[in-house]
């Protein structure tokens, strides 16, 4: 069975590469992997590929792209016959165009998303190897995530591209949040691992990024989390809590340039054959937020 | 300490602002519900329209969230701007709502 495996890579623009790889770095704890041009390579110390976060100096902020990693190098061609099916243009992105990449698919989510799917990328393993490991490295810094997590998206359009990636990509849809009588998705969220969300899409303006997320083991790591970003005086938007969707546990901040970032632990596990959790848009409030049971003005409309 | 009065929300508010504070800061202390968003330049949330007044506005910052054009006219990010004299501020928002009203008026 031809699969997505997960969510590889993000690209994000960032004001000032300089402090945005310190705060990459130093608060969240990834490791630089590389550099080419004007973008800094990271990755998580768990993480093996060569990189899964791409920081690249632009006037602006914001996702640059999202891409998947597929399981064998002939699902790029499964796919980009599927996607072009579907009715969206692909473009074939040469290998090494960024640094440790081979062969990308290109394609624009529904929602105005540039969104790649690539199967070759460096291999550099996990900060404990994989011959009699420890659990955890010596000398992690900052939050020190497992791996990058998920991402939330906004777009006008999220019965499209739900579809797109439950016919296309072959995603499951763990949860969404409907207006009444089901008239309007409002909300979604998707996975291809074991996860909650892969991705998940929430109506808004088209092509802006909501949050890019890292994985952290509990609701310790969260509140640990949370001490460090006082520590280092980084914006929050969201103090340690627990979502409804997903059951996870959160903190929501800021990076240099603006764009959000939630430290997420938890959440129950995901099977291709569970029911989909349905909220309605008048319980969002508790779906999001399930201690405060209310929105917040930033967390709904401070986009990058 | 430099008072700033601020219209948003359909509202106005006056408030003394310290030279080594951000006008958003300021208000939040007092418990203004000035805009705020990621208090990074990126968001844009937080964008003033300056109607009087001398400041000094951080030029790194996202230019979809204030673009030069913008800040040529007098438009400000008040989460990384510092305050240089008594300021008079309109959130972009209130300001546009205001224009409308006031092209309307005209056109009666």
């Amino acid at each position: 069975m031809t699969r997505v495996m997960r969510l590889g890579r993000v690209e994000l623009n960032v004001l000032n590469l300089d402090k945005s790889v310190e705060y990459y770095t130093k608060v969240i704890g990834l490791e630089e992997t590389g550099r080419m041009g004007n973008s800094v390579y990271l990755k998580a110390w768990d993480e093996f590929d060569h990189h899964s976060l791409i920081l690249t100096k632009s006037n602006k902020a914001g996702l640059v792209h999202l891409a998947f990693k597929v399981e064998t190098i002939d699902d790029l061609a499964y796919y980009e016959r599927k996607i072009e099916e579907f009715g969206c243009t692909t473009t074939r992105i040469s290998s090494n165009t960024r640094l440790g990449e081979g062969e990308a698919v290109h394609f624009i989510l529904p929602t105005g998303h540039h969104c790649e799917l690539y199967h070759e990328i460096g291999f550099l393993g996990t900060a404990v190897g994989t011959r009699n490991p420890h659990p955890w490295p010596l000398g992690m810094k900052g939050i020190a995530p497992h791996r990058l997590d998920h991402l939330l998206l906004t777009g006008d359009d999220l019965k499209t591209v739900t579809r797109f990636f439950v016919e296309v990509l072959n995603f499951g849809q763990s949860e969404r949040v409907v207006t009444e009588g089901e008239e309007e998705l409002v909300g979604s969220f998707l996975f291809t691992t074991n996860t909650s969300h892969d991705i998940a899409f929430v109506k808004g303006p088209d092509a802006k990024l909501h949050h890019a997320a890292f994985g952290v083991e509990s609701l310790h790591d969260v509140f640990k989390a949370a001490d460090l970003l006082s520590m280092y005086e980084v914006p929050f938007d969201v103090t340690p809590t627990r979502h409804g969707i997903s059951r996870g546990q959160t903190i929501y901040f800021f990076d240099p340039s603006g764009n959000r970032n939630e430290a997420f632990a938890g959440g129950y596990m995901a099977f291709r054959d569970m029911p989909t959790i349905t909220w309605d848009a008048s319980k969002i409030g508790t779906g999001i937020f399930y201690h405060r049971r209310e929105l917040s003005e930033s967390f709904m409309k401070a986009l990058t | 300490m430099y008072k700033v009065t601020l219209k948003v929300r359909n509202q106005q508010f006056e408030y003394n602002c310290a030279p080594d504070q951000t006008p958003l800061r300021a208000a939040r202390n007092e418990f203004i519900p000035f805009p705020t968003g990621c208090q990074r330049g990126g968001c844009g949330m937080c964008k003033m329209k300056v109607l009087e007044g001398k400041y000094e506005q951080e030029l790194e910052r996202s230019h979809e969230a204030l673009s030069n054009e913008e800040l040529a006219n007098g438009f400000a990010l008040a989460c990384c701007m510092t305050v240089k004299s008594d300021l008079d501020i309109i959130s972009a928002a209130d300001y546009e709502n205001q224009l409308i009203k006031d092209s309307l008026e005209k056109a009666k």
